[in-house]
């Protein structure tokens, strides 16, 4: 897990802070995306938007995103990602109660993922993952 | 009758039905059981009425496993180790009876539904005045109602707490047994009496007698027709140990299987529930309640059957445990009520203050908390404080393990007796099991709403042993382990040494596993039935 160093590890304030964001954001929508990147600024933007201060830039979403990664290498693939996400041409309101029910249904079936010792649902991650790829610290 | 050994004169020689060896719980279950019968009892308990450090140093040894507290983990005196135990009832259920594939060298000779009348009576012999009630009606008469929890995975699970003796947190076995054995005429217990040897017939079928002494003092015989060892998970091992050795062997050990599957529970933290808002209802929910009658019952989870069965895991069980708010109006109000009691002013006595102003309604209600339960206002914890955050708290089944054993060291204590070596190791199915147990907790937690989990750093770390965060029980179990092939284990169902006529086991050292529940109550079960047994033999 050399990796890890990579990363600073977010913690308990953070996460709840992230977990807070993605509540919010899944509440509001988000954009339609036209490219990956246009998604992921648009799902920043969303972010902090919707949790100001407290959610600052989204880098402990990232840092989550980054952990998940290292774990989960066939989530790794960005077009894969973003389309099991916020498929083209689907509505924002569409895609967040997408989101809304997967996230609905990983914590019915247990399909967790373990993220610096937090329980995040499956789909989750997979947010915090994209935000990863596609965010500022990717590029 | 109750005689002290170091007033008899020296080579007194004991004629009785039955010797029992040992004074916890289960040697005074099956004494108070036989009491007023035509049996003659002879019990021998190697400390007093009070804890003696040169008795209790007879318990040292050596651990060269994970970390055994073989002298903190028992108490030699009369109440033996339940002088330690808190109360807290539970007891084992059908799937922790049966064989499990995926456990390992797991599953009784009994079924479940064999001890339920066993149960029924310890009860009573814990202090408990009337029958349990369901878990439904026991939650019903409590006011609580459950979150909608995924029954598939976890499910509820109660504690029982015993009514206290007077000057003790729990039911104190001696204290309440104490004027019924006194007054027995056919009980005799001898206080100081230690063991010293067994002398088997010489084809080591029978235990002819037992010879007890008391430190630097006189010794004496016990002729008995039936003997039963109830020391406790180690200490049956090592006098059974010590037994065939002295007489060329025999006791049990035929198969090398006296002292193996050393097993305890483990307890620890295992993950941290959080959330931005106070877990006001939770605590109403999960936590130690007080019910009308007085008696406290605990709320946790416990990992569902058939989550067991599917996912191939131990059995374990999950308390919450509140962290304090420290921004909370009672917090605010105890700072200030101990800097008070210290003669001074607290600190930041306009932000403490402003925090009570905003919580008063909260701050009211834990007052009238601890008020009504007779606690002090100033004591530390978050009872009845609002809390944003819990600690969960496991208690684990540990698997079989034939390698985690009790042999006799090379030492001898103060009887000339060898001691005792615990070896005693945990495997993966234990970590395992804690992690899938506390992510699923998470899981639900989340679902409803109600908080994130995450899991203590140890649980994430695969090279961090298990037993620096989840500690031993003193739960000692498995080292004379039930059986009904002699090849398998030491005792047979009814707790019949293999191979020997008259000598037999009780206590926790008998169970071929040991589930997530509190021993104590099976302990007294299994005694219960052992006296009904021997009370037509006996006579």
């Amino acid at each position: 897990m050399d990796n890890e160093k990579q990363f600073a590890v977010p913690g308990r304030r953070c996460c709840l802070r992230a977990g807070l964001g993605l509540g919010g954001a899944l509440a509001l929508g988000w954009g339609r995306f036209g490219t990956p990147q246009a998604g992921a600024a648009a799902l920043e933007q969303w972010l902090r938007g919707a949790g100001g201060a407290r959610l600052g830039d989204g880098s402990a979403l990232r840092r989550l995103g980054a952990l998940y990664l290292l774990d989960r290498p066939q989530d790794r693939d960005p077009d894969r990602l973003l389309a099991l996400l916020a498929p083209r041409g689907r509505s924002p309101r569409a895609v967040a109660a997408t989101l809304r029910a997967r996230i609905a249904r990983d914590w019915r079936t247990a399909d967790l993922a373990l993220v610096d010792g937090w329980v995040l649902a499956r789909t989750e991650a997979r947010i915090c993952a994209l935000l990863r790829l596609f965010g500022p610290a990717a590029a | 009758m109750i005689d002290d050994l170091r007033t008899l004169p020296a080579g007194t020689t004991i004629a009785a039905d039955l010797c029992l060896i040992g004074g916890g719980a289960a040697g005074i279950t099956i004494a108070r059981e036989l009491a007023g019968s035509k049996v003659r009892v002879c019990l021998v308990e190697g400390g007093g009425f009070e804890y003696e450090e040169e008795t209790q140093a007879l318990y040292d040894g050596r651990s060269s496993g994970a970390p055994v507290a073989l002298q903190g983990g028992r108490l030699r005196l009369l109440g033996g180790s339940t002088h330690h135990w808190g109360g807290r009832c539970a007891q084992l259920e059908e799937l922790d009876l049966r064989r499990r594939d995926w456990v390992p060298h797991s599953g009784w000779p009994l079924r479940r539904a064999e001890l339920e009348p066993y149960y029924v009576r310890a009860r009573t012999m814990a202090g408990f005045a009337a029958p349990w009630l369901t878990d439904a009606a026991t939650l019903g008469a409590l006011g609580v109602t459950l979150p909608g929890i995924n029954e598939q995975w976890l499910r509820p699970f109660l504690w029982r707490y015993t009514p206290a003796s007077p000057g003790s947190g729990a039911w104190d076995f001696a204290t309440a047994y104490r004027p019924a054995l006194q007054l027995a005429g056919n009980v005799q217990v001898l206080l100081h009496a230690n063991f010293k040897a067994f002398a088997a017939t010489d084809d080591r079928s029978r235990v002819h007698a037992l010879t007890v002494g008391a430190l630097g003092g006189p010794s004496a015989t016990i002729l008995a027709r039936d003997y039963v060892l109830c020391c406790g998970g180690i200490e049956n091992a090592r006098l059974l140990l010590l037994g065939a050795e002295q007489n060329g062997g025999g006791f049990g050990n035929a198969h090398d299987n006296v002292g193996r599957f050393f097993m305890q529970h483990t307890r620890g933290p295992t993950g941290v529930l959080q959330s931005d808002g106070r877990l006001t209802r939770l605590q109403g929910q999960f936590n130690i309640l007080r019910g009308a009658d007085g008696l406290q019952t605990e709320v946790g989870l416990a990992l569902a059957p058939a989550l067991q069965e599917a996912e191939g895991l131990l059995n374990a069980s999950a308390a919450l445990q509140y962290l304090g708010d420290p921004d909370s109006g009672i917090a605010a109000a105890q700072d200030i009520w101990r800097a008070l009691l210290d003669g001074h002013w607290a600190q930041d006595m306009g932000e403490k203050t402003a925090h009570i102003a905003a919580d008063a309604g909260e701050l009211a209600r834990a007052v009238r908390h601890r008020l009504a339960a007779g606690h002090s206002l100033s004591a530390e914890g978050a009872e009845g404080v609002p809390s944003r955050s819990a600690s969960i708290v496991l208690d684990l089944e540990q698997a079989p393990d034939p390698q985690s054993r009790i042999t006799l060291d090379t030492e001898r204590d103060a009887m000339g007796l060898r001691r005792v070596r615990a070896d005693w190791r945990l495997g993966e199915l234990e970590r395992r099991t804690a992690a899938r147990f506390t992510s699923l907790i998470g899981a639900e937690f989340a679902r409803l709403g109600i908080a994130r989990c995450r899991l203590e750093p140890w649980l994430q770390d695969q090279r961090a042993p298990l037993t620096d965060a989840m500690k031993e029980t003193y739960h000692h179990i498995g080292t004379t382990r039930m059986a009904d092939d002699p090849r398998d284990g030491v005792v047979d169902r009814n707790g019949a040494v293999h191979g020997m006529r008259n000598l037999y086991v009780a206590g926790s050292s008998i169970f071929p596993t040991g589930g997530q529940a509190n021993p104590t109550l099976t302990i007294v079960a299994l005694a219960l039935r052992l006296a009904d047994r021997l009370r037509p033999a006996a006579s």
